[in-house]
């Protein structure tokens, strides 16, 4: 299995966060007991982490759902090759659009730009697309929303055994 | 309260007194407000948002068509995964969709194969990121 890019200390720390620190006055010193460390060594190792661009962000995972934003839409765009670098750029332009990616067309899938755009309508996503579609001459494209949510946890680090149980 | 609690959460010793006195309010009104949002489900977690590549994780997103009659079934053998953060379904034809982070290529393959194996299922799309151009996760809320 190829090796992550964390350190012993750091791999420590950043398992014993990733489920989220207790709501209390003293979180990280709760955290650093538990994994027998020092307070200001956790802190130290989590701005490190942040310095290094290998912690993103730290913050609170909202349920978008139960907050009233219930609709999400994935919209998949079928654009020309030789331009998806440009409107890949121009949908980052776009403040509804929260993730842009380019993914590979497959046979029975043609559509290589992905956006997630979420709203707290059906409509208002509809018309997002469409302003969309409208100001990037994109004519090929689908809406797909996600109707019930199996799972979502967050990037876990791996642990030796594949599976959870 | 919300959007603060989005980005940029103190890596201090007392976190919720750093945002009691940025918005003007008690500490302790500030955990037992923080305490009532995550006990109600509006915050899931509040944790370091990792980012997967700069740590050596290879990511994927996978599609699966699935029997209506079995949907429940095989999303529940998908989320044994611990390699899967993300297990939706959607209303396309591809109906399961999943996301999956591990540290290799090989491993991803094992994975989809497993998958693939233990519930019978071959109409499999694997999409990987080929180009990222946006990544944001902070929502606005407007007062309701």
């Amino acid at each position: 299995m190829t090796e992550l890019n964390l350190n012993k200390k750091e791999k420590k720390v950043l398992t014993a966060l990733q489920d989220g620190i207790p709501i209390t006055e003293n979180p990280y010193q709760q955290i650093a007991e538990s994994i027998g460390m020092e307070t200001n060594e956790l802190l130290n190792i989590v701005k490190d982490l942040t310095k290094q661009g290998k912690v993103r962000r730290f913050g609170a995972s909202i349920n978008h759902y139960k907050a009233g934003k219930k609709y999400n839409a994935m919209i998949v765009w079928d654009v020309p090759n030789y331009d998806v670098d440009r409107i890949g750029r121009k949908m980052t332009e776009y403040e509804e659009v929260s993730h842009c990616y380019e993914r590979p067309r497959r046979k029975d899938w043609n559509y290589n730009l992905f956006t997630m755009v979420h709203g707290e309508s059906e409509g208002e996503t509809q018309e997002i697309a469409k302003k969309i579609s409208k100001d990037l001459n994109l004519h090929e494209y689908e809406l797909i929303y996600s109707t019930r949510e199996f799972k979502k946890t967050g990037v876990k680090l791996p642990k030796q055994k594949t599976k959870q149980k | 309260m919300l959007e603060r609690l989005q980005s940029d959460f103190p890596v201090i010793e007392k976190p919720f007194h750093k945002i009691a006195s940025d918005l003007d309010i008690e500490p302790q009104e500030v955990v037992s407000r923080v305490k009532h949002l995550k006990n109600q489900g509006y915050i899931r977690r509040i944790a370091p948002i990792i980012d997967s590549r700069e740590i050596g994780l290879t990511g994927t997103l996978v599609a699966m068509k699935v029997p209506e009659n079995r949907i429940e079934e095989v999303a529940e053998t998908v989320n044994q995964y611990i390699e899967v953060s993300h297990n939706y379904q959607r209303n396309h034809e591809y109906n399961l969709w999943y996301t999956l982070s591990t540290t290799s290529r090989q491993k991803i393959d094992q994975i989809i194969d497993e998958i693939s194996r233990e519930t019978g299922i071959d109409e499999i799309i694997e999409l990987p990121s080929l180009q990222m151009y946006k990544i944001g996760v902070s929502f606005s809320f407007t007062d309701k």
